[in-house]
């Protein structure tokens, strides 16, 4: 039986002289071993407006790890990598907040700084813990979410 | 949409002490160019009230807007009912208080006599319903703050003409709003903005209002106190627990206020600039008869930026749209002349 469970974070970020808030919220499917594919939304406005993301969550020895793809505002392929290190010293501070870069092709850091999941998430989090079968009320928002940007994707000759 | 009748209800009962506002502002959405109109009952605590008409003419290439006030004694009753709203007269301009309003009259400005004669309509849209910055009937209505404000039509469309500054300018459905304040006196510093920010593909309407003051409470200064209420298509976040200076960050530099916000609908952050932007000082009694000075500007840039508690981040620019007013107790050098 596959699980699934659906996130979000969300922070600001350093860029470009100033700041810039990026958020998102992702479904992750477990795969194999230690990692989880993931798909959701993300929006880092200016560099992106709301918009459709996937990539992968790795559960290495001693962290967390997220890589995701999506597509800038102005059509550039840009990546958000994030990383939690979990302590038993500081269980929350360090499975609520991880640091993130958002990369464009060429490696260039575009913005850096932390992402943080919202401790009044964490019912929502936990109740979207369910077989890729089934899926929770946070799946389903997730999802017509997902197809409302694919609309909006649609209609403007994007997609 | 129709606003609660106490939103655009005369507070001026004729009792000394007081001072209220009606105004009207409307930007050009093509270029920087933007209208300001206020009706103001100042009740001085010694002597007769009087009403006095301003107006304000922003022109992005002149450095100084055309600007002007009129006042003259007050006779009672200052506003009447009429079919079409409330209708309010001071000096020489008339305001017509309603969904369908207008704004029509002539003000003496330092450009010649401006006529104005506009008429606004209120479209449907949540952005448009009407606005308390201040979160509760308490501090809408009782004593504390001693000043109020409110914005019955945060988005209105202007349309008509303004003779100012020896040109006929056409207004073809300007975006604007129309607001309304009130109190004992004005606040002893503050800055206050509001920008609309039209829809754009699959952007919807999105609007901002906020501001930072600091008021006096039992002859004692409140540290710097923030609201700001964004709403953007069907969803609204309010920012407005005053009393939680913990997660609000205000700063007024210049002709710049910024401003950072948290609260149960998310995080805001805020830029008001009129840095190098045509702006007028005007010269606010207050009813004790001290001087408060406002800079006033209608072409500042804006950025909104707003990270939801529940959705998707999202970010609004404006680069003249931006009304931003700072008000100070002390004259400021650079303008010599007020208003």
């Amino acid at each position: 039986m596959t699980l699934s469970f659906v996130e979000a974070m969300r922070g600001w970020l350093q860029g470009a002289g100033s700041e810039l808030p990026v958020s998102f919220e992702l479904r992750a499917i477990h795969r194999s071993g230690r990692r989880f594919d993931v798909q959701g939304v993300l929006a880092a406005p200016p560099l992106a407006q709301e918009t459709m993301t996937r990539g992968t969550l790795d559960l290495g020895p001693g962290e967390l790890t997220y890589h995701l793809t999506f597509d800038a505002r102005d059509g550039r392929r840009l990546t958000l990598d994030a990383v939690k290190h979990p302590s038993l010293r500081a269980p929350h501070r360090s499975m609520t907040r991880m640091h993130t870069e958002i990369r464009d092709a060429e490696g260039a850091v575009l913005a850096s700084g932390e992402m943080r999941f919202a401790t009044r998430d964490l019912p929502r989090f936990l109740s979207s813990w369910v077989p890729q079968l089934f899926g929770s009320k946070a799946h389903r928002e997730l999802d017509t979410r997902r197809r409302q940007i694919e609309r909006r994707l649609l209609s403007d000759g994007a997609l | 949409m129709r606003p609660a009748p106490d939103m655009q209800a005369l507070r001026y009962g004729g009792r000394p002490g007081h001072v209220e506002s009606y105004f009207v502002r409307a930007n050009d959405p093509e270029a920087p160019r933007a209208i300001w109109l206020k009706a103001t009952i100042y009740a001085p605590e010694r002597g007769p009230a009087e009403v006095e008409s301003w107006l304000v003419w922003f022109d992005g290439d002149k450095p100084r807007p055309a600007a002007g006030r009129e006042s003259t004694v007050a006779t009672l009753p200052i506003a009447e009912q009429t079919a079409g709203g409330t209708r309010l007269t001071a000096a020489r301009l008339t305001f017509v208080l309603s969904r369908e309003g207008a704004a029509l009259g002539i003000v003496h400005t330092s450009s010649g006599e401006a006529r104005v004669d506009l008429r606004w309509t209120t479209p449907e849209s949540p952005v448009a319903a009407p606005l308390s910055l201040l979160p509760r009937a308490l501090l809408g209505e009782g004593p504390f703050p001693r000043s109020k404000l409110v914005t019955p039509f945060p988005s209105v469309r202007l349309s008509g003409f303004i003779d100012v500054a020896g040109q006929r300018v056409d207004v073809r459905q300007w975006p604007g709003m129309q607001g309304h304040n009130w109190g004992r006196e004005h606040a002893f510093e503050y800055a206050w903005g509001q920008c609309l920010f039209p829809a754009s593909g699959a952007e919807p309407e999105a609007m901002v209002e906020g501001f930072s003051a600091r008021v006096r409470v039992l002859d004692k200064l409140t540290p710097r106190v923030s609201c700001l209420v964004v709403r953007r298509g069907p969803r609204s976040f309010r920012f407005d627990r005053l009393i939680d200076l913990w997660r609000q960050c205000a700063s007024i530099d210049g002709d710049r206020w910024h401003l950072r916000m948290a609260g149960r609908d998310g995080d805001a952050r805020l830029d008001m600039d009129a840095t190098g932007r045509p702006i007028a000082c005007l010269g606010y009694r207050n009813p004790d008869a001290h001087v408060s000075y406002c800079m006033n500007s209608k072409l500042a840039r804006v950025r909104l930026q707003v990270q939801p508690a529940r959705g998707a981040a999202f970010e609004c620019t404006s680069e003249h749209g931006g009304a931003l007013e700072i008000l100070r107790r002390t004259p400021d050098p650079r303008f010599p002349e007020v208003v």
